[in-house]
């Protein structure tokens, strides 16, 4: 418990001060808090002693009032103090980790990744959010309270005062051993909710397949068993936590037994006065409230810790270019020597060497799984290399701060990301000083003016949260507007994979000639096609450049290329067959296009 | 308290549970008042008469422990059954979700997208627990305690009664004016702490694109601006709130504040014994962290119905429209009769026919968002058509039940889902009673035997496990040996599937082919050369059937088409240049 107060004040950097000094107005507003306590004490003494008179009753409802009133205000200066620094906490940290996101390796964003992060900064910093400063608050003042109420009952009776101190320490115990116990299942507790989260998803994902091969009845009853699971297992890790509370609990009716026994047995053998022991029979059920709250408090704990140890794994991503300095290129040729890299532990590039010179166009060919992705991503330092080293214009890209290098580097991807905002700021995005005509000009080059101005809104209108107002294809055109806009000298470009209509595509690779003009380019072919005219092709098998050379050149070396080549053809010229009959006849079933009329023949190299 | 029935309707064994559960919290609030009878019975024996001996004082000191005890027993107990209640009615409306969500539409579904339904059914669910499990053991005596403790000090004096209330009633009223003060600015709170969320996760998807365009300071800008509105917004609202939460937090466990200085005045008038003027101060003292805890609960039971509201809602989108009328069709001809079909009010396909015959081939080209992908959901049944008719050998799709149209159709969609059980039981699903050898001549023949064998336990390979292994184009080809194994006589195959895996493409295309004769094929096209030789080509145009016919006849009568086909041969030819001159 007192860890998670250390984390968090920890957290807190600057404004720990001000939590300190809640810290101390809360002493305060606990002694406020029991001044009710002492005044029944005053009027118990003056009422045994026969001398109460109506003086006194002013006496005690102004110090009622007054006390209600300090307390009024520390309370207010407390939620000022700390509640406030609370929210100002977790605005800086919010703050300070999307500036650090920036400069995370790229590579840290993969897919599963991004949902992970996002998650660990929505959900799990509000709740952090919400429950640390009221934690923090809690544990302080039952810690506090628990210590003044011992300190009173020693200064009143320092035999009472042994006693709260022996229940209190005992309780202390028992916090501990509840601690360990929700420790322990809420691993398990854990374990049981991630199951119960791939057993849904399977279950949403795949609900059409459900339908539609008739499982409705077998699946429906497999997910039934699989939230029973999750009820018995959430049953049994309740029964667990309420049979560890119990005593926790125990510690302080033993406790409350002891003192009165003790408290009432002095006043009759006259070691102890009756208004005091009339003042702690009243006190004594109030003393360890606080302190008992804590137990409840275990589990809520133990979820932030966790919410903690989430953030602190990503507040502890190392920033990628922590070393670099500022260069500016003059030139812009590629080199990649020696390089060996794993994302993991299994190398997926083995001593890979090639260069690109300037204004040249070079691709990578290979198997899916083969590397040719991740050689892309190690020119733009999304990872760092193990071995071996990656040059942009003649200087190691471990270098170069990321800015510096990405400034010169235009990426066209598969899946394109447009922002939740106006066209004209999805394409400005490269270049926010464009002016209105560059933009118009741009995107007619990139065979988008057209359609945009088709829209109500034209440039201004929004694309919405998944662009769902685009199709695919005006999508892809914005995306190459905009790098078209930046005008980097180097174009990284992973081939579309993704099937567009024929018109949209047309228009896609009109767009894709004008921004690739002049430029250092790098490509990810998956369809060869479009790479007859490369200077160099680079093919990759099982993270190796295992051919290189022209288009021409490697049909002619029959290998590897010239295979996939091969099936490239067979696959363009691809006709649904209706022939067939389905399971029994295999070989009549593949069907080629013979005839050069249609598309056959044009798709051949020798026309090039 | 409507909102609980609404909620233990879906318990399922456990109802009961709820009724024991309040049953020991309220035995578990009396033994908590038990001890202060005691503690009273010791302060009268000892200020009035003086006949206390310590085994008297014993007893009642074990008494208080024992009673003690039994309050943290019975309590805890309470909440083990309540806790039992709460899960059991979790997973009661799981269950029933889950069932509910085989009736909906699937393209409702689709639209929605797996992550909103999964926050439905784990997190949102979830929530609930917390509220359904704590109001009840936890809330109930709060509200209980009090209640009792006022009777008992009205059954003692009328007067310190009220005084005692007085007290809670200010704190009560301040509490009241804060909840109204605060709901006028709950919504810009909400509406900040939404549009925070917004912006962390579209500035953290479009991290790559921020990285690649050097723009990190401006919608790092946005960025920071939002998390600053939201921490305005947030103190804004709870620098009000804490003058209130001050003066309630004061008054409220001060629940003395009348009665210590007003009670003593009665005590010197000579209207009240000590004896229950201390009583009373102990009484009121143990209602103050009670009336506290009880304004944190407060807000949770509208919240409650709210949740359970808005799930509710989630789950009832209207059922598919299906009467079985048990009518076996007399072919496998599919007819569109004048469909229309809308959604959210918004006609995407506007009066569109065309029949596809037995053993034909019909190809559905047009642009994305013409409608192509609409007019094979249709036909699955994704959604109820809103006006016309498809019928499948003369029989309406809505007059059969969803099992007897499925038997019917196999959709091969880009949709490559496999379940997290092993390879060969994932083919199976095609036909259920298939052998294992049957499986295998699936396989071989969707060209995924090969890389099946490849793999270390072969067909017992999870498909789970081995999901990151498996490349799009080998997940594709085993969702076709499903549906080779399945063998319907009518199937709907998405072209795109064969660019799954562009590096595999060829081997996609020779399981497609075994697919594919014989039957009532209907293909969305994408490329037009591989449907050139259809029975019958139907160009879509925004929701409109614009013409249909042969390849060679759509060249003749229609532009469109023809243009169309100008397009994919021009970007088939296409070549990439960074010297710009383009190759034609």
């Amino acid at each position: 418990m007192l860890n998670v107060i250390k984390r968090i004040i920890h957290l807190s950097g600057e404004y720990s001060s001000k939590i300190k000094t809640a810290f101390i107005v809360s002493i305060f507003e606990e002694i406020f808090a029991i001044m009710p306590i002492l005044l029944i004490l005053y009027v118990l003494i003056k009422i045994v002693s026969g001398s109460i008179t109506v003086q006194d009753v002013w006496i005690v409802g102004i110090a009622m009032i007054l006390s209600v009133i300090l307390r009024a205000v520390s309370k207010r200066l407390i939620d000022g103090l700390q509640s406030a620094a609370g929210y100002e906490i977790f605005a800086r940290e919010r703050m300070s980790m999307g500036d650090r996101l920036k400069r995370f390796p790229m590579g840290y964003f993969s897919e599963g990744n991004i949902g992970n992060v996002t998650a660990v900064i929505t959900s799990d910093l509000v709740f952090i959010e919400e429950h640390a400063m009221s934690v923090l608050s809690q544990v302080f003042t039952g810690y506090l309270s628990m210590a003044i109420g011992v300190i009173m009952m020693t200064v009143l009776d320092y035999r009472i005062g042994i006693i709260s101190a022996f229940t209190v320490v005992l309780a202390l115990f028992a916090l501990n051993k509840l601690q360990k116990v929700v420790e322990h299942h809420s691993e398990i507790r854990q374990e049981t909710h991630s199951k119960l989260i791939s057993a849904v998803l399977e279950y949403i994902k795949g609900i059409s397949v459900i339908k539609s091969f008739n499982m409705v009845g077998e699946r429906a009853k497999k997910i039934s068993q699989e939230f029973k699971r999750v009820r018995d297992a959430s049953i049994e890790f309740e029964k667990r936590f309420s049979s560890n509370i119990l005593p926790f609990e125990n510690c302080f009716s033993l406790g409350i037994g002891l003192t009165i026994l003790a408290v009432s047995y002095f006043a009759l053998n006259q070691t102890l006065d009756l208004p005091l022991m009339l003042m702690m029979l009243i006190f004594i059920f109030e003393i360890y409230l606080p302190f008992k709250a804590l137990g409840g408090l275990s589990n809520q704990i133990r979820i932030m810790e966790a919410a903690l140890n989430r953030y602190d794994k990503i507040s502890n991503v190392e920033i990628i270019d922590e070393d670099g300095k500022d260069v500016t290129l003059d030139h812009f040729d590629i080199e990649f020597r020696d390089v060996t890299f794993a994302y993991d532990q299994e190398d997926v590039l083995h001593n890979v060497n090639f260069k690109v010179p300037e204004h040249s166009m070079t691709a990578l060919v290979g198997r899916s799984g083969c590397g040719k992705t991740t050689i892309a991503n190690l020119i733009a330092r999304f990872w760092d290399v193990q071995k071996g080293e990656v040059k942009v214009g003649g200087v190691n890209v471990k270098e170069m701060t990321s800015d510096s290098l990405l400034k010169n580097i235009s990426m066209v991807f598969q899946n394109v990301y447009l922002f939740n905002d106006t066209i004209l700021n999805n394409v400005t995005f490269g270049k926010p000083d464009a002016t209105m005509e560059e933009v118009i000009e741009t995107c007619k080059k990139a065979r988008c003016h057209d359609f945009i101005m088709e829209l109500e809104d034209g440039y201004d209108t929004v694309i919405s949260e998944s662009g769902a107002s685009l199709s695919g294809g005006e999508k892809q055109r914005i995306s190459i507007a905009r790098a078209m806009l930046k005008d980097a000298p180097i174009v990284i470009l992973d081939e579309a994979t993704a099937s567009v209509d024929p018109d949209n595509e047309k228009h896609i690779q009109m767009a894709i000639n004008e921004l690739v003009k002049d430029k250092t380019l790098v490509m990810i072919a998956h369809r060869l096609s479009t790479i007859q005219n490369a200077d160099e092709i680079l093919v990759i098998d099982d993270g190796r450049v295992v051919e290189r050379g022209t288009h021409n050149e490697l049909i002619a070396d029959k290998g590897l290329y010239d295979d996939l080549w091969q099936r490239r053809m067979k696959a363009r010229s691809w006709k649904i067959n209706k022939a067939s009959n389905g399971l029994d006849d295999v070989d009549k079933s593949i069907n080629f296009v013979k005839s050069g009329i249609i598309s056959g023949n044009r798709d051949l190299p020798e026309k090039n | 308290m409507s909102g609980f029935k609404n909620v233990l309707f879906y318990a399922q064994e456990y109802k009961n549970k709820i009724y024991l559960a309040f049953f020991l919290i309220l035995l578990s609030v009396i033994a908590g008042i038990a001890p202060y009878l005691i503690t009273y019975d010791i302060i009268i024996n000892f200020v009035e008469n003086s006949t206390v001996t310590p085994a008297y004082l014993l007893v009642m000191a074990v008494s208080v422990g024992f009673f003690l005890w039994l309050r943290s027993f019975l309590h805890t107990k309470g909440l083990e059954a309540s806790h039992e209640a709460a899960y059991d009615t979790l997973m009661g409306m799981r269950i029933k979700f889950a069932k509910k969500m085989t009736k909906l539409p699937l393209g409702n579904i689709s639209e929605k997208g797996t992550g909103s339904y999964k926050k439905n059914f784990v997190d949102d669910i979830e929530s609930i627990e917390l509220i359904l499990a704590h109001l009840i053991p936890e809330g109930l005596p709060y509200v209980i305690a009090p209640i009792i403790v006022y009777i008992i000090l009205f059954i003692l004096d009328w007067r310190l009664a009220l005084l005692s209330i007085a007290s809670g009633l200010i704190g009560m009223v301040t509490v009241m004016f804060m909840i109204k003060g605060g709901l006028k600015k709950m919504d810009t709170y909400y509406g900040s702490a939404q549009k925070m969320n917004s912006t962390i996760v579209e500035y953290i998807s479009g991290m790559e694109v921020i990285k690649i365009f050097n723009r990190t300071t401006s919608s790092y800008e946005k960025y920071v601006s939002s998390v600053e509105n939201y921490k305005k917004y947030t103190l804004d609202w709870f620098k009000d709130s804490w003058n209130y939460m001050a003066v309630y937090g004061a008054v409220l466990p001060c629940t003395i504040l009348f009665l210590l200085p007003v009670g003593t005045l009665f005590y010197i008038e000579g209207t009240l014994t000590l004896s229950s003027l201390v009583f009373s101060l102990l009484l009121s003292m143990s209602i103050g962290l009670p009336l506290i805890k009880l304004v944190g609960f407060l807000p949770l039971i509208p919240q409650l119905q709210y949740k359970v509201e808005q799930l509710e809602k989630t789950f009832e989108g209207e059922e598919l429209k299906i009467i079985d009328k048990g009518i076996a069709p007399e072919n496998y001809d599919v007819n569109f009769k004048n469909v229309t079909f809308a959604y959210d009010k918004k006609d995407v396909i506007n009066d569109v026919s065309f029949h596809a015959k037995e053993n034909s081939v019909t190809a559905i080209v047009g642009e994305s968002g013409s409608g192509k992908s609409t007019l094979a959901k249709l036909l699955v049944h994704f959604w109820d058509v809103k006006e016309g008719e498809i019928t499948i050998g003369g029989v309406n799709i809505n007059d059969m039940s969803f099992e007897k149209l499925m038997d019917l159709i196999s959709y091969v969609s880009q949709d490559t889902f496999l379940f997290n059980i092993s390879i060969m039981e994932n083919i199976r699903i095609g036909k259920p009673d298939a052998t294992n050898e049957e499986v295998v001549a699936a396989s071989k023949l969707a060209q995924c035997h090969d890389f099946i064998m490849d793999m270390e336990n072969g067909y017992n390979t999870n498909a789970g496990d081995a999901g990151d292994k498996l490349s799009g184009g080998e997940k594709q080809r085993i969702t076709i040996a499903r549906a080779i194994l399945k063998n319907a006589p009518i199937l709907i195959l998405d072209e795109a599937t064969a660019f799954t895996d562009p590096e595999n493409e060829d081997k996609i295309q020779e399981a497609l082919n075994q697919l594919t004769g014989g039957k009532t094929l209907i293909i969305i096209a994408h490329r037009l050369s591989t449907i050139v030789e259809s029975d019958n080509i139907i160009l879509m145009d925004e929701g409109n059937l614009l013409v249909q016919g042969t390849h060679d006849e759509l060249l003749k009568k229609s532009d469109t088409y023809k243009s169309l086909w100008g397009s994919h041969m021009e970007s088939l030819d296409w070549n990439i240049n960074v010297k710009g001159v383009q190759h034609a």
